[in-house]
């Protein structure tokens, strides 16, 4: 009977590892860099910054800016907040268009490294 | 009338300012420094972010060239671009903001005069791929290299003096 135990405790444990870690890998595969049906991506510069309407620009490397809209289901990574952002900064913006307002699904604010 | 007044006025100062600092320039020199010095190698490490603030220092770069040439030196520069600076050096109005599209077309045109000198512009590829820049979008001037710190290290192994302009 305590062969049994000692047997199955690593089994168990090596479940629930699995079980717990693969949440966060599987929410982060779904944010792909491309843009796909469901929503759209762009990676580029803040240019402009507008708490008090929740948007921010962005200018994508060749192309016109875009006005993102940030609601509090935005995930938001490498920043806490809205005026956290500054202009500059480069980010990766997954969205979705929802009555020609660009929805914010996932904004990653990249690292400066400065090299 | 008053605007004519207000524009002869503003001309005036600025010359007269534009004078006084060529006439105190003139008064310094850099003899004791260059004394017995036939041939300077110099590494540019830019890596600034501001766009005006480029332009201000790709003109001080250029006076720090013209200025030891004068002084009879034989150079060798070399402008090593790295961080956001790698923005200012593509092609086109591409990678920057609206407001610093002006900008780049001024360091757009110090890049051709500087290269159009035989100063050499490096580019680091990896501060390209941070920056999500692709190779072909660089202007044809510059020439990528693997690790801009690598690049530093040789140059300054060989002799240059190394330029900060962060």
């Amino acid at each position: 009977m305590k062969e049994r135990v000692f047997l199955l405790l690593p089994l168990l444990m090596l479940g629930f590892l699995l079980l717990f870690d693969s949440g966060p890998l599987a929410a982060e595969e779904t944010f792909e860099e491309v843009s796909t049906e469901d929503m759209l991506y762009v990676r580029g510069l803040v240019s402009k910054v507008d708490t008090a309407q929740m948007q921010i620009s962005v200018r994508p490397a060749k192309g016109k800016r875009i006005s993102i809209t940030i609601d509090p289901d935005t995930q938001l990574e490498g920043v806490s907040q809205i005026d956290e952002f500054e202009k500059e900064q480069q980010v990766k913006v997954w969205y979705s268009i929802d009555n020609d307002i660009n929805r914010a699904i996932k904004i990653k604010k990249l690292m400066e490294l400065g090299c | 009338m008053k605007d004519l007044f207000t524009y002869l006025l503003v001309m005036c100062f600025t010359l007269g300012s534009l004078s006084a600092a060529a006439a105190s320039q003139a008064e310094f020199d850099n003899s004791r420094a260059l004394d017995g010095v036939q041939k300077t190698s110099i590494y540019f490490d830019v890596s600034l972010t501001d766009d005006a603030l480029l332009v201000v220092r790709m003109d001080l770069l250029d006076r720090t060239i013209r200025t030891l040439e004068e002084s009879g030196l034989e150079v060798n520069a070399v402008i090593g671009v790295r961080g956001h600076a790698s923005r200012f050096i593509t092609e086109d109005d591409h990678y920057v903001l609206e407001e610093e599209i002006d900008n780049k077309k001024k360091i757009q045109e110090w890049v051709k005069r500087f290269s159009d000198r035989g100063v050499v512009i490096e580019q680091c590829a990896i501060a390209a791929g941070m920056h999500d820049i692709a190779p072909d979008d660089f202007l044809p001037q510059v020439t990528i290299v693997g690790n801009g710190y690598v690049s530093l290290v040789g140059y300054q192994a060989q002799g240059y003096a190394v330029v900060p302009m962060d």
